[in-house]
């Protein structure tokens, strides 16, 4: 690499590249498992349904002062850090003490957490490698957050159902320490072979939390489309994999965990390759047609599900679902980089996206189990499907580009180590 | 909830001290064994003595009849063998292998259970199923920590049985296939209670 500070920054960007991986292998013990272990420990089911809606419940009402607060911190590590220290606190909490109170504090514990670490791992990045690079840097992170999770979803069912399930959330909180020594080995701001300050948005500099932002950001009408296109998006996810997991558990026999292993692990191989290729071509094509694809992926992956027979071929729609995936967590930060460029508030508007996915994956759910329950499966699915389509309709009537035009790149950035030969504005700020 | 079948058949087990519990496994465990909720473990626990035969003869069974006029209700010690909390336990099928958990009891008007909600399947949490069997399909085995509860039906038998949807939907209850009679009048006692 031809710049004097290469060294450092190759550095950093490989500890980027083992922390999305840690990172993913440290959230993937929580979520449904939670209910598995907390059964085996005679929680009732309103009991288990109570702390995971606090959970659900905390992520939600945190993604927006978990983005504002990261916007105001001027060290995004610290921030990272403190969010693995407690997704860590709670994975003990729940291993060590399976009763009320303290797993409830765990639920809290983690669903701030990861609201921290989400914007401050997208934050670490930009600062990384700018605007420019932005892209390919989000399609490497997701590519190693998928495989970070694939491989321990794998790893912890096995031990779950093996060893103990308790067990996998001392696993989930030991995976949390190579999360923080990865952290650690990123080159911390300021560092020379960081990308240039001045290229960065003015949010960097502040250092309190800046509550007006958000009505700037929401007065953006390409900001709501895409947080509405957010809640569509997990309108249809969330639900189609626990709806097409119970239908293999209802029709296949002995290998039915297997199946939905594969249902689970499949798309996260597809993210896994298909991300760093999202993110270059994203800065290639612009944002709208890997957007286009990727939500029109939901609505044919529901359209699958409601029509295949046969157990495997579920896996088969399952796995289309690693493309709307990739989509998803590529061009979530990246629009919100987009939108926030030069005006700062890049947090909060990962936040505010973050908030309308939670809300929407919550719907999902309840409505899809309310129609598998009292209609049927396949109007489940299509309804699912149908919210997908709307998502696509959306993004191609009112969803602007918001990749920055050729004609107003101020500077050319050609040889950055963390991309591709491509330009980067200045910022107004 | 693990419901409290006898509970009105025994006021005297119930209560039972709680001061003095030994852990699980001790040989002369007191009723309640359980740190978690004590109450209801306790209440929990009368039943299945009896469970092995079918369940007609609870009614009055195994309690000694309770001294009336003290303050203090009495105490009755169940060893630990002759009991098996069952509540989170693993359902072990015909063949050996695990089925899926037992996490909840649907209890009819007489204090009868009348059915067991077993959760199965699933990787991680994700697709599993919850599905009631009859009472009489399950047999129990305290003391034996390897196959507490067994159930009589095969895994395909109940795979693809109606999901269980919480107690304020009716029960779709999976009998035993070799008996047809008793099903039509308890499933319909067995929606009514909880």
């Amino acid at each position: 690499m031809p710049r004097d500070g290469a060294l450092p920054v190759k550095r950093s960007l490989w500890a980027l590249d083992l922390l999305n991986f840690f990172l993913a292998d440290v959230q993937t013990g929580f979520g449904p498992f939670v209910a598995v272990y907390l059964t085996t420990h005679k929680w009732t089911e309103v009991e288990i349904g109570l702390a995971l809606s606090l959970g659900t419940i905390t992520a939600m009402v945190s993604q927006i002062p978990a983005g504002a607060m990261v916007d105001a911190m001027r060290r995004k590590r610290v921030a990272a850090a403190g969010g693995i220290v407690a997704v860590i606190a709670a994975a003990l909490m729940v291993a060590v003490l399976p009763t009320r109170l303290p797993v409830a504090v765990a639920e809290i514990l983690h669903g701030i957490g990861s609201c921290i670490i989400t914007p401050a791992v997208a934050a670490i990045s930009l600062r990384l490698v700018g605007h420019a690079a932005l892209g390919e840097r989000l399609g490497r992170n997701a590519s190693f957050a998928s495989i970070g999770n694939g491989l321990a979803a794998g790893v912890m069912g096995g031990i779950g159902t093996y060893l103990s399930s308790g067990a996998v959330f001392w696993l989930t909180a030991f995976l949390g320490l190579p999360a923080l020594l990865a952290l650690w080995r990123i080159a911390p701001a300021g560092v020379a072979g960081e990308f240039p300050e001045e290229f960065l948005p003015p949010v960097s500099r502040r250092q309190q939390v800046d509550w007006n932002g958000l009505g700037s950001l929401i007065a953006d009408r390409r900001l709501l489309a895409f947080a509405a296109c957010a809640v569509l998006f997990h309108l249809s996810n969330a639900a189609m994999l626990p709806l097409a997991a119970s239908e293999v558990t209802k029709r296949a026999g002995d290998y039915a965990s297997l199946i939905i292993a594969a249902c689970i692990m499949v798309p996260q191989a597809v993210v896994a390759c298909s991300s760093p290729w999202i993110g270059r071509r994203a800065n290639l094509w612009g944002r709208r047609p890997i957007l286009l694809v990727g939500w029109a992926a939901l609505a044919v992956r529901g359209l699958l599900l409601a029509v295949l027979p046969g157990t495997w071929p579920l896996v088969i729609g399952q796995s289309v679902s690693g493309i709307s995936a990739a989509v998803f967590g590529v061009m979530l930060p990246l629009v919100a980089a987009d939108l926030t460029r030069g005006r700062g508030h890049f947090n909060l508007c990962i936040g505010v996206f973050g908030l309308c996915a939670a809300a929407g994956a919550t719907l999902s759910t309840t409505i899809a189990g309310y129609i598998a329950d009292n209609v049927c499966q396949t109007a489940a699915f299509l309804t699912l499907a149908g919210a997908g389509l709307l998502g696509t309709l959306m993004i191609w009537a009112l969803m602007p580009e918001t990749e920055p035009l050729e004609g107003d790149f101020l500077a050319a950035r050609t040889q950055y180590p963390g991309g591709p030969a491509t330009v980067e504005r200045v910022q107004s700020g | 909830m693990l419901a409290a079948p006898t509970a009105n058949a025994q006021p005297a087990t119930s209560p039972a001290a709680p001061a003095p519990a030994a852990s699980k496994p001790a040989p002369i465990a007191v009723a309640p064994a359980h740190p978690i909720t004590p109450p209801q473990a306790a209440a929990a626990k009368p039943p299945t003595p009896i469970a092995p035969a079918p369940p007609q003869a609870t009614a009055a069974a195994p309690a000694p009849a309770a001294k009336p006029a003290q303050h203090t209700a009495p105490v009755t010690k169940v060893p630990a063998d002759k009991v098996v909390a069952i509540l989170g336990q693993p359902v072990i099928g015909p063949l050996g292998t695990e089925v899926g958990r037992l996490i909840d009891v649907l209890v009819g008007q007489n204090g009868q259970p009348q059915a067991a909600v077993i959760d199965f399947g699933g990787f991680m949490g994700v697709g599993s199923r919850k599905i009631a069997v009859h009472w009489n399909t399950l047999h129990f085995n305290p003391g034996d920590p390897k196959y507490p509860i067994v159930l009589d039906l095969l895994p395909d038998q109940i795979k693809a049985a109606p999901a269980y949807q919480g107690e304020t939907k009716p029960a779709p209850v999976v009998v035993a296939p070799w008996e047809k009679q008793p099903p039509a009048a308890e499933a319909a006692k067995t929606t009514a209670p909880q």
